[in-house]
């Protein structure tokens, strides 16, 4: 159960990275972006393929109750043929679809974007990479030893690994003391099969490596944010900040290293916000399509996803799109693409039906709180989780930087209100409106308790930082006093 | 004696009797199995959960305890309001105590009413002592300055909440980003004040931002390197029987050995048993054994239908006694029910 050591670490990191490696040159490739950088596919994948093979556990114990290699195999199978006939039918080679991978060059340009700096951003860039190389050999380091620690990861996550290894899957259907992994029902129970696959591949139940999905997740976001603003400021000093600013979060250390599953459904938010970014800016379907896509797997990683996450990046998406005035041009250009429709709409069947299936069938709707069952409003608005705000932001440590980088970011986001520049306004709506959908669920559920406690509260606002910051670089990049 | 004699002669007494009721009376307190005040030591035994009731809030700010324990438990303080106690910070008392806590400096102080609330002593598990001294005093201006230090220096340790609550380097009372905000506020006065074009103050404020940030975060890596050390000396490099994580001590040392000795590792898949884990401290022992690591086993409704017993760091109990032994370790029991 405690198992480690380097024999045991190689395996579970083959295990974690290279299992999504081959499925990423067939699902990806399939689906998406054959004109796009190789690497910031990869690093997607990485995510999307999680997302598929955990859903595909799930979804094939409606038909057989057992869950591991046979299924991880099956669905291996079923890509390689699909991929097989799309070669046949377009007549294109493997290698066409490995080409993309190239980033000669980058190492040149990243040193020569340094020595572009003035001598004060060099010295913020070092410290900036040295913090960002410590966080991730810190949190390596727990990798290798560190058993579950924190009380919350016990009883809503590993529960739900150990029975499904001990049961052999997940009863869906029967007594409510049974389904689900006896776990709590209100949870999605995909990301918990995936980890119990991963277990069976490390001949049993792991109480250390299990948790690699969730420090390899930190570790690929922050190098996607930092591809990502690599490709638009071309400036090494913005695209280091925003990997720096999230994992300055004193909160984010601990949810890195432990068992938890709210700064995974955070970092799916944040690719998802990315996406329909690229979709508001360039009117690329592909990306509209990865931004759902990701939107449906992060509803199968924890309750919070509808009526927070998912709420707030769409509701942000129509909002800058309503202001910019092309909202009704969109919808209609959408709806005259009637295979992008179908992909919308098979991307929402698919991940979102069976599983909301089961709850309806449970009985347990879409309630969004952390209870079971029961109604979703509570029956009085609960104004006095406001009295407490001053403690949640100026007497917890949470906030330090946060506090201090929003009154700076909103420096710089005069100017973009200003040139009416909405993309970039975009990013900022959407840790608002997910800071306001928080306060509404706090305020109108029984979730007023987590408040008041300051239980879970902490943690969850400090997942609104971990997107603003995600998309600091958008606010500042055109700065030119960064160069010489 | 005239009238104003008199008062005088009144006050005194009733000053004398005010200074002998508090130096002869007891803390009022809760839930010990014995309990005794000589001379300002205090001597207790505690076996579940155990509470002293000290002073109003803000009437101190600081408050030492020292003494020799019995292991077994916690001990700290928390806040008393109404009938409700809110925790505060806890220490393990295993061996010895020696440590102050400098009050407020904890996550719900801002919602209690100060005027209600009184600041308890709080003694969780199986734990005596025979001569704990409690001390309580306002502080000077030159212990407030050491304090600060003290504060800056001290590192918050990882708990089992730490996923939900950090909370943060106070010096005294005040975050030490609340003194970022004031050298960032002077900072941004300083540059406007400077000859700058527009775009380089804003870079300026920026990069000053940046700098701030970086004094901030080597504070919070230093607190993390610490844990590192402390997780790594503790429990990584000794030998498995000396190995301690953090205040859950030996636990996950025991937990191996008794899944080892119950081969459970092995039978992962197949077997099903019923288990009791009873434990001097319920939580987070007790509840994290049930929740996970009995597994394969089920958790038992009580000790007598169960097919195993587990007394964690307690004696065996009588539903235990004269049956098999499977595992005895450092005070822990493996028992064999049926």
């Amino acid at each position: 159960m405690f198992t480690s050591g380097w024999g045991a670490l190689v395996v579970a990191l083959l295990v974690n990275i290279l299992i999504p490696l081959i499925p990423w040159i067939l699902c990806m490739r399939l689906c998406f972006w054959t004109k796009r950088n190789g690497w910031l596919l990869y690093l997607i994948s990485r995510f999307v393929w999680v997302g598929v093979i955990a859903h595909f556990l799930f979804t094939s114990q409606l038909v057989r109750f057992s869950v591991g290699v046979g299924q991880y195999v099956l669905l291996l199978a079923l890509l390689l043929g699909a991929l097989g006939i799309k070669l046949f039918v377009t007549k294109k080679s493997v290698r066409t679809y490995m080409s993309s991978l190239a980033i000669s060059g980058t190492g040149m340009q990243l040193w020569k974007s340094f020595q572009d700096l003035t001598s004060g951003y060099k010295l913020v860039t070092v410290w900036l990479l040295i913090s960002i190389l410590r966080f991730l050999g810190n949190a390596f380091v727990f990798t290798t030893h560190f058993p579950t620690y924190a009380d919350d990861s016990f009883w809503n996550w590993n529960k739900p690994i150990v029975n499904i290894l001990h049961d052999g899957g997940v009863h869906l259907f029967g007594d409510k003391e049974v389904i689900l992994a006896r776990g709590r029902l209100g949870y999605p129970i995909h990301i918990p099969m995936y980890k119990s696959f991963l277990s069976e591949l490390l001949g049993g139940y792991n109480d250390i490596y299990t948790d690699l999905f969730q420090r390899l997740s930190v570790f690929f976001v922050i190098c996607f944010l930092g591809c990502v603003t690599w490709k638009k400021t071309k400036n090494i000093f913005w695209s280091l900040l925003p990997g720096a600013l999230i994992i300055s979060l004193p909160l984010v250390f601990l949810h890195t290293v432990e068992s938890y599953h709210d700064l995974p459904v955070t970092l799916y938010a944040v690719l998802t916000a990315y996406f329909f970014f690229v979709y508001i800016d360039e009117n690329d379907f592909d990306a509209l399509g990865l931004g759902v896509l990701l939107t449906t797997i992060m509803a199968n990683i924890k309750i919070e996803w509808l009526l927070m996450y998912a709420a707030a990046v769409v509701c942000s998406v129509l909002v800058i799109l309503f202001v910019q005035g092309t909202l009704y041009a969109r919808v209609r250009e959408l709806f005259k693409k009637s295979d992008e429709l179908m992909r919308l709409g098979a991307y929402l069947l698919f991940f979102l039906l069976p599983f909301q299936l089961v709850r309806i069938s449970h009985g347990l709707g879409l309630n969004p709180s952390s209870l079971e069952t029961g109604e979703v409003l509570d029956s009085s608005v609960h104004r006095e989780i406001f009295g407490t705000f001053k403690a949640i932001f100026l007497e917890a440590d949470n906030y330090g930087v946060a506090l201090l980088l929003l009154v700076v970011i909103t420096t710089f986001f005069r100017p973009s209100l200003k040139k009416k520049e909405y993309t970039t306004l975009y990013f900022f709506l959407v840790p608002v409106m997910l800071f306001v959908f928080f306060t509404l669920v706090f305020l109108l559920t029984n979730n007023y308790q987590w408040v008041l406690n300051q239980t879970t509260v902490n943690r969850v606002y400090t997942m609104v930082f971990v997107i603003l910051f995600a998309f600091i670089w958008l606010y500042a990049h055109d700065l030119r006093t960064t160069r010489k | 004696m005239s009238a104003t004699k008199k008062l005088w002669w009144l006050l005194g007494l009733v000053l004398s009797l005010c200074v002998s009721f508090h130096a002869f009376a007891q803390y009022q307190q809760q839930g010990f199995t014995t309990y005794a005040e000589t001379g300002g030591t205090i001597s207790f035994s505690c076996t579940t959960q155990c509470f002293i009731l000290l002073w109003p809030l803000g009437s101190n700010q600081l408050l030492a305890l020292k003494g020799t324990m019995q292991w077994g438990g916690q001990i700290g303080y928390g806040f008393l309001v109404g009938q409700q106690i809110y925790p505060g910070e806890m220490l393990l008392a295993n061996g010895s105590v020696n440590s102050s806590f400098v009050f407020p400096r904890h996550q719900l102080f801002s919602k209690l009413d100060k005027q209600q609330t009184q600041i308890a002593l709080v003694v969780n598990g199986n734990v005596q002592t025979t001569d704990l001294t409690i001390d309580f005093w306002k502080l000077f201006f030159s212990e407030k300055v050491a304090m600060m230090w003290t504060d800056f220096r001290t590192n918050e340790p990882l708990r089992p909440y730490s996923i939900n609550l950090r909370y943060g380097i106070k010096l005294l009372w005040t975050p030490l980003f609340i003194m970022m905000y004031w050298l960032f506020a002077l900072g941004v006065v300083a540059i406007f004040f400077t000859n700058r074009s527009g775009e380089k103050k804003r870079s300026a404020i920026f990069l000053f931002a940046c700098v701030l940030l970086v004094l901030f975060s080597l504070r919070n890596i230093w607190n993390r390197t610490d844990w590192t050390i402390t997780w790594f000396t503790t429990y990584v490099a000794p030998e498995t029987d000396q190995k301690t994580f953090f205040d859950l001590g030996d636990y996950p040392v025991f937990i191996q050995k008794m899944r080892t000795a119950l081969s459970l590792d092995e039978k992962f898949w197949a077997t099903t048993c019923t288990m009791f884990f009873d434990a001097a401290q319920e939580w987070p022992f007790k509840v994290h054994a049930d929740t996970v690591y009995m597994k394969p086993c089920e958790p038992a409704a009580d000790k007598t239908t169960a097919e195993y017993i587990v007394y964690y760091k307690k004696p065996i109990g009588p539903e235990g006694q004269g049956k098999e032994v499977l595992l005895d370790w450092n005070g822990s029991f493996l028992i064999r029910n049926k």
